[in-house]
């Protein structure tokens, strides 16, 4: 898993998976996050701020601001937090590959 | 009827759910939250909102306005915030939406993460609290008091509940009935205080020096005391006299009985030896009444002996 030796939060993986296709603003990941859980992971604005202060300071994300007049906030992916997260994504799919592997998919 | 009110009521940290569904509460009866504080909240009438409002502590907001974007993002208002990092916000409430909406913190880390800022505090001063007992405790042991006593009570109260909330703040599932355990223990600490105060702003506390010749045809040295209410006296005795004194407390001294060869009936006394140096305390407790301190040579002592006298009573 590189530098991160623990495993991400759901809010981490999902923060930074939400900003691998680009930079986004704290709203914008919160409703994508929801929608890619299907709903069931919700990240309020205590638990935002918090996971967002973290990531800057681990040098997984940054933050950036539009280029229009508004410069609303955003904040993006870097190197460093790409590789966490595809690591962690690797990590997940061997669960998921273990877990297949002796329960197939029962519920 | 009045717009505004105000109302006086103190909530611990570890109680910071409690504080949030009082408040939505009396949003939902008409009374909204304009300014949230650690002893004085107010509140304005507007029977026409409802808001669900939220808690969030925060001691060290590395970016102050990051923070309240944060917030305003997800539609939260900021509505104010207290000198020692609790921040107060509102959403207007809609029944359609789930209660998540209504959640700053929505995942276990984030929560314990948040609860953990004040643990630390809240151990810190639990710890200051323990060790201001420690020293009152010693203080209290050398020199006796009700107030002595009375504080280093208080203060193991206090820093005892204080370490107490640290700890419930993080495990929230165990941290109910708190309100009323926590107003008792206030009550306690104010009622030692107070009472510790009345004795102690009561206290009987002189002292004095003086050069003492022996005359076996005068009285005795005595100092009149007036003890108001029951309480330990330390009675500190220095002497340097080339014979044998005692000095010691008499209660119910008769003046016309005093004589410097007079056997009294001490309440307590002490007792140096022939020709030495005395440097003792003695600690008594003394029930409400007049008290004479006496300084008293052996009756064998001769006659202009000369010896050095300081007496303190506290």
């Amino acid at each position: 898993m590189g530098k991160n030796a623990e495993p991400l939060t759901e809010s981490y993986f999902y923060i930074l998976l939400c900003l691998y296709d680009g930079p986004s603003h704290g709203y914008g990941i919160m409703r994508r996050t929801l929608a890619l859980s299907d709903g069931h992971v919700h990240i309020g604005s205590g638990t935002m701020y918090g996971a967002t202060s973290n990531l800057m300071k681990k040098g997984w994300i940054q933050e950036c601001h539009t280029p229009d007049a508004d410069r609303r906030r955003l904040y993006r992916l870097t190197e460093a937090g790409r590789r966490v997260l595809l690591d962690e994504a690797d990590r997940l799919r061997h669960l998921a590959a273990a877990a297949d592997g002796i329960i197939g998919g029962e519920k | 009827m009045k717009n505004t009110k105000r109302r006086y009521t103190m909530y611990p940290a570890w109680e910071y759910r409690q504080e949030i569904a009082d408040i939505n509460a009396l949003s939902d009866a008409g009374w909204q939250l304009q300014r949230g504080g650690c002893f004085r909240s107010v509140f304005y009438w507007d029977e026409t909102a409802r808001y669900r409002y939220a808690l969030d502590y925060n001691n060290h907001i590395d970016d102050p306005a990051r923070y309240r974007d944060t917030f305003a993002e997800q539609g939260w208002e900021f509505v104010s915030d207290t000198f020692n990092g609790w921040h107060f916000f509102r959403k207007r409430y809609d029944p359609s939406l789930p209660p998540e909406e209504y959640e700053i913190y929505t995942d276990e880390a984030s929560v314990q993460e948040m609860a953990g800022r004040w643990s630390r505090l809240g151990y810190t001063l639990g710890a200051i609290e323990l060790a201001v007992t420690l020293l009152n405790g010693l203080m209290a042991l050398r020199l006796p008091s009700i107030m002595g006593i009375a504080t280093t009570l208080a203060c193991l109260l206090l820093g005892v509940v204080i370490l107490t909330g640290a700890w419930r703040i993080r495990h929230p599932h165990v941290a109910g009935k708190p309100r009323k355990s926590l107003r008792w223990c206030f009550t306690t600490v104010f009622a030692i205080l107070a009472l510790g105060l009345l004795f102690g702003s009561l206290r009987y506390g002189a002292s004095s020096s003086s050069e003492y010749v022996y005359d076996p045809s005068a009285p005795p040295w005595t100092w009149e005391m007036s003890v108001p209410l029951p309480d330990f006296y330390t009675l500190h005795v220095q002497v340097d006299a080339p014979a044998a004194v005692t000095v010691g407390i008499v209660k119910e001294f008769d003046e016309d009985d005093a004589a410097a060869d007079a056997d009294y009936e001490w309440h307590a006394y002490i007792r140096s030896v022939h020709g030495s140096q005395l440097d003792e305390r003695m600690t008594m407790f003394l029930l409400p009444g007049r008290y004479t301190v006496i300084t008293q040579y052996d009756p064998d002592t001769p006659e202009g002996t000369i010896g050095k006298f300081h007496l303190e009573v506290n």
